[in-house]
Formats: C-alpha cells, structure tokens, sequence
C-alpha cells in the first residue's frame, strides 16, 4: 500500500511540475525538487519502478538538456539515414526505368486479349492435323497466361488419336468438348504396344475403352486405318465390324483405308491385299452419316453411303500389277451422291487396265473433280478411268502433274483435253456455248475452274506446258490457277480467248501469256490482252520472282487494285 | 451499300492524343466501328470521331493499309469451319506493311481489333502466328521476352505432359 501511495504521490508531482512546465511557468521549486528525488530513491533503494520521466527531474536542467540534444542528435542521423535510403531508391528506380520500359514492350504479346490469342493459336495449329497436339503442348509451356488460353480453346485439342500413349489420350479428351477422333492400324502400332504397356490400342480396343470411359458412349466420327499386310488388313477389317454391330460407327463421318506397304512398294508390289471377304464385309454395313471415304485400291465392289459427299481413291494395281478398271467404275456408280471426286494415279509400270465390263457410269452430282498423275502413270489406264465416267456437272477441275517425262505429260494432257487441234471457237451465246460443251463430248467445255499444278523439276526450263490445254476450249472458265516451279509458260494458250475474273500464277518461270510480245517490246499488250483485264477482277502473284522483278511495270499497266502480290508461306 | 455522295464524302477522326485525321469515307469504312459510328450520326459531316483507344502513330498506320485495300470486297462473315481451312498466307503488300517492330505489331492488332477491320486483324494474327509457328517454348519466350512464370507444381506437370508426349 505505501508503495502504491508513494508511486501514486510521484507521478501527482511530476505532473504538476510538467503542467507547468507546459503552461510556459516553469519555475524550479529546488525543495519540492528535492523532495521529490529522496522519494525516488527511497523507491529505488526497495526496487520501485524506475520513470524515465525522472530525467526531467536530474540534479541538473542542463544534463537533461544534453541528453535531449543527444537524442535528437540520434534522432537526425536516423532521418538522414532514411532520407539517403531513400534517394538512393530514388536512383535505383530511375535506373531500372527504362530496362522496365523495354520489358513491358516487349511483353506486349501478353498485352493482347485471350480472344486474339486465341485467333493466333488456332492460326498456329492448323492444316497439319499430326503436329497440332505438339504445338498445342508447345503453346500451353510458354507461360501461364498461354497456358491458360491453349488450356481454354478446346480446338486445340480435338484431335485424339489412339496412336498417342493413353495419358496423352485422356489429357485432350479432358481439354476438348468436341473430339475428332483418328484411329489407325497397324504393325508398328502393334510394335509399339508390346513395348509400352500404357499406351492406348485399337487392335484391342482398349482406346475405345479409354474414350467410351471420358466421354461416355463413344459414337467415332473419323476412322484412318492403315495396315500393312492381307493378316493386319483382315484384323482390322473384324474390330471395325465390332464397332459397327456395337453402333460405334453410327455416327462415322469420316473412314480412311489404306494399305500402307502398298504405297511404299509400288511399283514393284505383287498380290492381293484385303481378301473378298473382308471387302464383302465393307459391302455389308450401311455408313448413312458418311461425308468423306478415302481408300486405295482396296475398295469394295459397293458401298452403302448414300450421303457421301467426298471420295479420294489412290489408284494402285491390285492383282499382279492388273488395275481392274471394272472394278472402280462399279464402285463409284454406287456413290451417286458424291460432289467431289479425287482420283490418285499411284506411280507404276504396269499399265494393264484390266477388262473393262462397265462402259460408262454416270456421277451426276460431282463438281469438283481432282486428278493426280505420277510419274509412269500409264495413259491408257487414265484414258480407261475418264472415258467410263461421265460428269454431267463438273464445274472445277484440279490437275496435279508430278515428275512425268515430257511424253507422259503431253499423252496425260492430250487424254484429259484432247488433240491439240481440237479446238472450237468462242461462242457468242448460251446457245452456243452449249453446242460448243457437247462437241467437246466430255466435261473441259463445261468447267468454271481449272487448278493446274506442274512439277517437273528434273526438266526444269524445258517447255513442257500441254499445248493441248488451250483455253478455247473453256469458254466457261472464270478461275484459273497455275503452279509449276520454275517452268516457262507456253505462249499459245489463247488464254485472252477466255473471260476470267480470276488468276493466280504460283512460282512460275516467266508468264508470257499475261503478255503479247509484239516486235521485241516485251510491254506491248494486245488489244485481246486488254478485253481480257476487263473481265478479270482479281490476280494473284505467288511467289513468281521474273514477274516481282518487273512489279513496276506490271502494276503500271494492270490496274493496282486487281493486283495481289502473295507470298505463299505455306503449301 | 455506300453511294457516290459517300465516296466523295471526308470523316474526321481523332485520336486519343488529340491528333485530327481527315480521310476518305470509302477509307474509313474498312473499320466496321467507324462506319457503325457514321451511320449513328448521319449527315453531320463536321462532327468528328473520337477514337480514345488508338494514338495517332497507330492510327496513321492502319489507315495506311485501309487506303491500300480501299476497294477490296467486304470480308465473307467467319464460320466455325473457316478454322480447319485456314493458312498463314499473306500478300505481298500486306507482309511488308506489317513489317515493324513487336510494339507496333501489337498496337496494329489492338487498334484492327477495337476498330474491327478482320482483314488487318488477320494479318497481324497470323503475321504473330508464322512468328511462333514450330518453334519450343523457350525461343517463343525468347522471342517476345516473356518470363516463365509457371509455379514448381506447373512445371512438374508440363514435365510430364512432355513426357507423355514423346512417347508416341
């Protein structure tokens, strides 16, 4: 209790003393001073608090005064201290400015909204449907904010397919809403499977298993099955009539069967490759949601896809080198509904077309027909094809020419378009024009667009652009397109004779028919040259290096806007 | 349907920097924004066209390209299949306009985004698409200078994602 007192009695007193101190009397009471310092230490001596306060109380102002100048004293070199720090940091930041200002630039990509990132993403993984899972990893590894956009752009995942290790598989199924599905067969699969046990087969079905236990019921939309001998052909050809009893196929928009030994060893391929049976089989099932088939030489002699819309068939010799030209006449007469056709003359000796039995079938639907010729594509084989088909309504031919000596060439070109004397004159009316197609007898007169791709690169600078591809016998044409690498263009293709909207030249040597040389002025245009730029509305230059180097000249005489100057980064 | 009057007629525009541009109708009109802003106000050919996000150095950029494209055909709307089919082509004219430094790039997409002209978008989208086209992720973060920001737990699943991967 009287320490309490004693305390208490203190720091009445001191506050005294400071009240006036505060109210500017301060006066030094020596006796209450006094005082109150042998109370102090009477407190002391029994271990009383200890006041800092009592420094206002010391023997001496002075001291207390000294004291106090040596904490502000302490008190300045703390707020020099700070304010050096700071400058310091000031510097720093003026130093990092601007290394930060280039940094933020250059991030700039990561400026852009997830909406055109992902427009750059999906510019990035397309038309290369096999590398499009690796980009999409590729992109989704660069850092967080791309990985969030690849994670959220399903597209970029779509594509399962069951050659892919079973992790791998679940992973895009886990990031697409959609899958496309591919599947494929065949004996390096199989070699694959016996050494890593997690990868997904479709030889067992276990990548059905794997997606039916993702995405429930699995219903494929696209089958690729590739095999390798008549033994894998036959198993393949059984696990797809599982899944088509299982309803697997209900929904099969796409199905490619290819026999991939006989592509790699043509010409020299000998003996059968899918049995009778099994393409019995094929025969059997009813594809109603098929879009696309694209098969080899092993077609069935029928098949049931009467909404098809697209056949790409690799032409190769199916018995001994015999082609059995019968055989794929028959096949596409049970396809009426096609609209576009693809015929891929694969290289090879033997030219026997086989008997023909069927004279001429009719695909009345096909507008868009493509023919591929390789190099020893026999001329009596393509004549065999076209002249038992009849195109009633092809409007758009495509012609792929790859690596055939200059009499190939000459005989493939004469067999599609005719002798080069086959030439009829440009009609004035519908009429006309109609008289004009039926003279023609087949369906060149009738086209809209032709799509010429030349390679022939062992004769480079040779002129061996057909002469029988005269443009007088298309007076229908409005599109043209012309690729050949490093060829000259013949000068006799009457092209002025035609009323394009659109060119496009693609790598060509010199284009001589987009000029008429008169009397060695090489820019002297003809007057037919001249009807011909009013009809067309559109020219492309791709990547034809005799024509950009004379660009000045060409945009002087061709009306700039017409013009499109390309650069083909992809083909 | 624009008309002759249209053709003749000129727009103002201004940017965010307070720069005033005066270009054709048929010029402007590449941009779907500016048009859409046109037909809001009619007939009143003084008043301006503010455009608060494009600078006046992007904006003399892209009017460049449409005044080059001026008289091309209205872009086909997109559709969903348009994807599959695409290619990294470009015009000549367009692959050297577009040949600027990374910053202007950017602000070209930016500013083709906000003013919606798809063709120039396309070009830029797909200028930056070829840019990144089969390369690994590190020279892509070399290239635009982004810092790999993935957490160790990231990094251990791309790890293994890339593990998976290889396996093929």
């Amino acid at each position: 209790m009287k320490r309490e007192f004693e305390a208490k009695l203190l720091r009445l007193s001191v506050g005294h003393h400071l009240e006036r101190r505060n109210g500017m009397e301060l006066k030094c009471d020596q006796q209450s001073l006094k005082t109150l310092r042998e109370k102090l230490r009477s407190l002391d001596e029994h271990g009383g608090v200890m006041d800092t306060r009592k420094l206002w109380i010391g023997e001496d102002c002075e001291e207390s005064q000294i004291s106090r100048l040596g904490e502000l004293k302490a008190l300045k070199l703390t707020l020099d201290s700070i304010s050096s720090s700071l400058a310091e940091a000031l510097e720093l930041g003026k130093a990092s400015q601007n290394p930060l200002k280039w940094h933020l630039n250059a991030c700039g990509i990561l400026r852009l909204p997830d909406e055109i990132l992902t427009r750059i993403f999906e510019q990035v993984v397309t038309n290369d449907e096999h590398d499009e899972v690796d980009f999409a990893l590729d992109l989704s590894q660069v850092c967080r904010q791309f990985r969030s956009v690849a994670l959220g752009t399903p597209t970029l995942w779509s594509y399962v397919c069951d050659a892919r290790r079973s992790e791998v598989v679940k992973m895009l199924l886990a990031r697409c809403n959609r899958p496309r599905i591919f599947m494929r067969f065949d004996s390096d699969l199989k070699r694959a499977q016996r050494k890593s046990q997690s990868k997904s087969s479709f030889a067992d079905s276990s990548f059905v298993r794997l997606v039916e236990s993702k995405t429930g019921k699995v219903s494929l939309r696209s089958v690729s099955v590739t095999y390798d001998s008549l033994k894998d052909g036959h198993e393949a050809v059984n696990t797809l009539n599982a899944f088509y009893e299982s309803g697997t196929l209900a929904n099969l928009e796409q199905l490619e069967i290819c026999n991939r030994a006989l592509k790699l060893t043509t010409p020299y391929a000998h003996g059968q490759f899918m049995s009778d049976e099994d393409l019995e089989t094929i025969s059997s099932w009813n594809l109603k949601t098929l879009r696309t088939l694209r098969c080899d030489s092993m077609y069935p002699r029928t098949i049931n896809a009467p909404f098809l819309e697209e056949c790409e068939i690799l032409l190769c010799p199916r018995y001994h080198g015999e082609w059995n030209v019968d055989q794929l006449i028959h096949f596409l007469g049970s396809l009426p509904s096609i609209q576009s056709l693809t015929l891929e003359f694969e290289r090879s000796k033997t030219w026997n077309p086989g008997e023909i039995i069927v004279e001429v079938v009719e695909l009345p639907n096909v507008k868009q027909l493509t023919i591929i010729l390789r190099q020893h594509t026999g001329a009596d084989l393509l004549s065999a094809v076209i002249s038992s088909l009849r195109f009633p309504r092809v409007k758009e031919l495509s012609i792929e020419a790859y690596y055939g000596k200059w009499e190939h060439m000459a005989v493939w070109f004469n067999t599609l378009f005719g002798e080069e004397d086959e030439e009829f004159a440009e009609p004035d009316s519908d009429e006309d024009v109609d008289v004009e197609v039926e003279k023609i007898g087949n369906f060149i007169g009738q086209l809209e667009s032709l799509n010429l791709r030349i390679f022939d690169e062992s004769y480079a600078g040779r002129d061996v652009f057909p002469t029988s591809v005269a443009f007088g016998k298309m007076p229908l044409l409005r599109h043209l397109s012309v690729e050949a690498p490093g060829l000259p263009c013949p000068t006799n293709w009457d092209i002025e004779r035609t009323r394009l909207k659109e060119l496009r030249v693609l790598r060509l040597k010199n284009c001589n028919f987009l000029e008429h040389q008169h009397e060695g002025d090489p820019l002297c245009y003809s007057m037919e040259n001249l009807s011909l730029l009013d009809h067309l509305e559109r020219i492309d230059i791709v990547d034809c290096l005799d024509l950009k180097n004379r660009k000045t000249e060409i945009e002087d005489f061709f009306p700039r806007e017409k013009l499109r100057w390309m650069t083909a980064s992809t083909y | 349907m624009s008309t002759t009057e249209d053709k003749t007629r000129k727009v103002k525009l201004v940017t965010s920097d307070n720069e005033e541009f005066e270009v054709d109708w048929e010029v402007a009109t590449r941009s779907v924004l500016i048009k859409h802003m046109l037909e809001d106000i009619g007939e009143s050919e003084e008043q301006a066209i503010p455009l608060p996000n494009v600078t006046a150095n992007v904006l003399k950029k892209v009017l460049e390209w449409c005044e080059h494209h001026r008289k091309d055909p209205e872009p086909a709307p997109e559709s969903s299949d348009d994807n599959r089919k695409r290619t990294l082509e470009i015009g000549d004219w367009d692959a050297k306009f577009i040949q600027v430094d990374q910053e202007m790039l950017f602000e070209i997409i930016l500013a083709a985004n906000y003013l919606d002209i798809k063709a120039l978008l396309d070009v830029g989208c797909k200028t930056v698409a070829n840019m990144i086209k089969g390369k690994q992720p590190e020279e892509i973060r070399k290239m635009f200078n982004i810092v790999n920001d993935f957490t160790p737990e990231e990094e251990a699943q791309i790890k293994k994602e890339n593990e998976w991967a290889e396996d093929r």
